[in-house]
């Protein structure tokens, strides 16, 4: 068994007009076994947020550890990061561990407090970005997320549409993976707001 | 420099050792070429990022700057030609600083090489060097193990065939740089068409003693049509259990940091010390 | 490949006897008797047609075979089956002709042709007795039952379901397409808005509706799955009155 699917999850990001999303399962499993059905795998740094996929032990290392980062940035720098600062904060602490890797895919998104631009971004275990404007996937339901994306979204969604989309997506990926699901957690980030919300999900 | 942390190589070797299988990185399942022509040199990349059979990217940038005068065109794991580049563009800054020359496109050929060849093929970036300096106008080609070429045209990545038969076929000696550019973009799409592993559109890059332009999106051959339909959902048509609705006005309580080069008040975040 | 080698001659030559190992002197050959030639195919049943279709792209490895190799066969002149198979495609070509071969046979054995139920046990029957040397091939089987569209959707043993399905799809893409599907055909995970008991219900779909999600899931599942391309092949099979119709649409995909 992949170490990126021992656990399973799900994430996902799109970008909507002045707004982004992004969203995960809450499953925790040891390979076909669930473990637990409330295991979000968004965290929050300020205004940016970052979904992890792969392996937990992983997911809980790299989550804390640039916690500590960021934290760091905010003490010397006296402001909150940047979601495109964070993107490459992410990237060069992924790829200092080239040889022996993080089994995490992470994912990044946030709205630029200077622009107000939205951006998305998603690594893999490396830390190769790849930036996006319109979505980004991770996680074992990637394949069914990349499908569903590419047919349900669509550009300049307001973001009570982008919620829609971003949920209608994650949900039917997830359902079609065994690995994935048990609940889901979305943000929906405004310029001065961000609104998270828990979905009625499929219990098997 | 390298400053690679192999504290997790243990453990991933041992799961490796009980079956685990090793991680699948972004590759540039890539077409990237170069050519020099009377004047200057031209590369030029697709755009297509792969993991496995799907497309991890489609519009990405694989022209990788190292100074204003030299280019990369990389192919092989992404995170390999994203970073190789990026610390060869550093020690060349560097080295340009502390000789104060310009600096020639051999000595980062040189850089890349002796940096690949120290990490003995485990750094997967497969690289086209292109630029014009003092000495003149020069093309090179560095692969992983550190093996290098210096010829008037050169392919690389899984459309190199592809495109090798476009040169082979129809380069010819002194060309201009109308026809250069012409050729390497004809060499690039024949990857896009013949080889999975290469697609969307083609990126170039001109670079004479004069000055460097990058032409993104240089051919947009791939457009998708329309859909047939728009998936707007209904509002509404998601069950929720939960909300939680935060301000930024409500975050910003804790602390408030002024901006005082900016336009007015910017506010900070509440600071979190944990999740 | 990637770089210069030279065989190390000392160590390779002479041939010496501890290359061969648990099987002693003895070699042994082998063959690869399956490739992975690429391809999706999709299905969607309506009230009273189906719709079954196939992109056109033929490869293997990085390369491309042909970008006109078609998934989708009708099985007899006067047949309303339509059989799409997609993995190994010589395999996948050789079900298609057992299938053709049979459906004439019966024919000219009981003077009608043979109905979507029968042919669908057939086709378990054909896989099945390949069981222990399978045929490599992902079939999707359609036709005109009794005035209704009916669909049957295989595994590469025979296994598959006899009250049929209403949607399929299978090969290279299938990950991508089948979630879509749920979605957009079944209506999963749609409710009435802010009745969140109350699930939106399903109903047949129009043959227009049908065509334009069969499109949209190829042109999607092309631009994210690299074997997935070059053309679409949609045939819909229609009743009309006592008998059936059938018609064949050709689209282009990406060719890149």
């Amino acid at each position: 068994m992949d170490p990126f699917s021992i656990n399973g999850g799900a994430c996902v990001a799109m970008v909507g007009k002045n707004c982004v999303a992004i969203a995960c399962d809450l499953r925790l499993g040891k390979q076909t076994l669930t473990i637990s059905n409330n295991y979000p795998k968004i965290f929050s740094y300020g205004d940016t947020y970052l979904g992890l996929t792969g392996l937990a032990t992983d997911i809980e290392t790299v989550s804390t550890d640039l916690r500590t980062k960021v934290n760091m940035y905010r003490l010397r720098e006296e402001r909150d990061i940047e979601p495109e600062t964070f993107t490459n904060l992410v990237s060069s602490y992924l790829y200092q561990r080239r040889f022996g890797p993080f089994y995490v895919s992470p994912v990044v998104a946030g709205i630029n407090n200077r622009t107000g631009e939205p951006f998305i971004a998603a690594f893999d275990c490396l830390g190769c970005t790849d930036y996006s404007k319109d979505f980004v996937v991770s996680g074992t339901s990637s394949n069914q997320l990349f499908g569903t994306c590419e047919s349900l979204w669509e550009p300049g969604l307001e973001p009570e549409d982008l919620f829609e989309t971003i949920s209608q997506v994650l949900l039917n990926s997830m359902d079609r993976d065994a690995l994935a699901g048990w609940g889901a957690h979305v943000y929906i980030i405004t310029k001065d707001q961000v609104i998270k919300r828990l979905l009625k999900t499929r219990q098997d | 420099m390298g400053g690679f942390d192999f504290s997790n190589y243990a453990r991933n070797a041992a799961l490796q050792k009980q079956g685990f299988p090793q991680p699948q990185a972004t590759s540039t399942g890539t077409t990237i070429v170069g050519c020099i022509f009377d004047g200057g040199v031209v590369i030029a990349a697709d755009t297509r990022a792969t993991s496995g059979e799907i497309v991890a990217e489609k519009n990405c940038q694989k022209l990788h700057y190292i100074t204003p005068n030299i280019w990369c065109a990389g192919a092989g794991t992404a995170a390999d030609t994203e970073f190789v580049t990026a610390l060869i563009s550093s020690q060349l800054e560097l080295h340009s600083l502390s000789t104060g020359r310009k600096p020639r496109v051999v000595t980062c050929m040189t850089l890349v090489k002796q940096h690949l060849f120290r990490h003995q093929g485990h750094l997967g970036a497969y690289l086209v060097v292109a630029g014009v300096d003092p000495t003149g106008i020069n093309l090179f080609t560095v692969h992983a193990h550190g093996s290098t070429d210096k010829l008037p045209y050169v392919t690389m990545g899984s459309g190199s065939l592809a495109a090798m038969s476009i040169f082979e076929s129809q380069w010819q000696k002194n060309l201009t740089q109308e026809d250069a550019v012409k050729l390497c973009a004809e060499a690039i799409l024949a990857g896009i068409f013949n080889d999975l592993g290469s697609g969307s559109n083609v990126n170039v890059g001109i670079i004479t003693a004069e000055k460097t332009t990058i032409k993104r999106n240089f051919i947009i051959p791939n457009e998708r049509v329309p859909k047939e339909q728009s998936y707007r959902f209904p509002r509404g048509t998601t069950a929720i259990l939960k909300e939680q609705m935060i301000s930024r006005a409500e975050l910003r309580k804790y602390i408030t940091i002024v901006d005082m080069t900016g336009k007015g008040t910017v506010e900070g975040d509440a600071m979190e010390v944990d999740a | 490949m990637a770089y210069l080698h030279t065989a190390n001659i000392i160590s390779d030559f002479p041939p010496s006897h501890h290359h061969h190992t648990s099987a002693g002197p003895f070699v042994q050959h082998q063959i690869t008797p399956y490739t992975n030639n690429g391809g999706t195919i999709l299905g969607i049943t309506g009230e009273d047609f189906v719709v079954l279709a196939g992109d056109t792209r033929h490869s293997e490895g990085y390369s491309i075979n042909s970008r006109t190799e078609k998934k989708v066969h009708r099985l007899g002149k006067e047949s309303s089956l339509v059989l799409a198979t997609v993995g190994f495609g010589a395999d996948a070509l050789d079900v298609v002709e057992t299938m053709k071969r049979a459906v004439e046979d019966y024919k000219f054995h009981h003077n009608k042709e043979m109905s979507p139920p029968a042919a669908a046990q057939l086709l378990m029957t054909i896989l099945y007795s390949n069981r222990f040397f399978p045929k490599y091939a992902y079939c999707i089987l359609v036709g005109i039952h009794a005035g209704k569209g009916v669909l049957y959707s295989y595994d590469v043993v025979g296994s598959y379901s006899k009250s049929g399905e209403r949607r399929a799809a299978a090969g290279a893409a299938s990950d991508l397409i089948v979630p879509f599907l749920d979605n957009q055909v079944e209506l999963k995970n749609q409710y009435v808005p802010y009745a969140w008991e109350e699930e939106i219900p399903v109903q047949p779909l129009p043959m227009e509706k049908v065509r334009r999600l069969v499109k949209d899931a190829f042109t999607s599942a092309t631009e994210r799955h690299i074997q997935v391309g070059d053309g679409l092949q949609i045939i819909t099979v229609a009743a009309s009155g006592v008998g059936w119709g059938v018609s064949e649409e050709m689209y282009e995909l990406k060719k890149d």
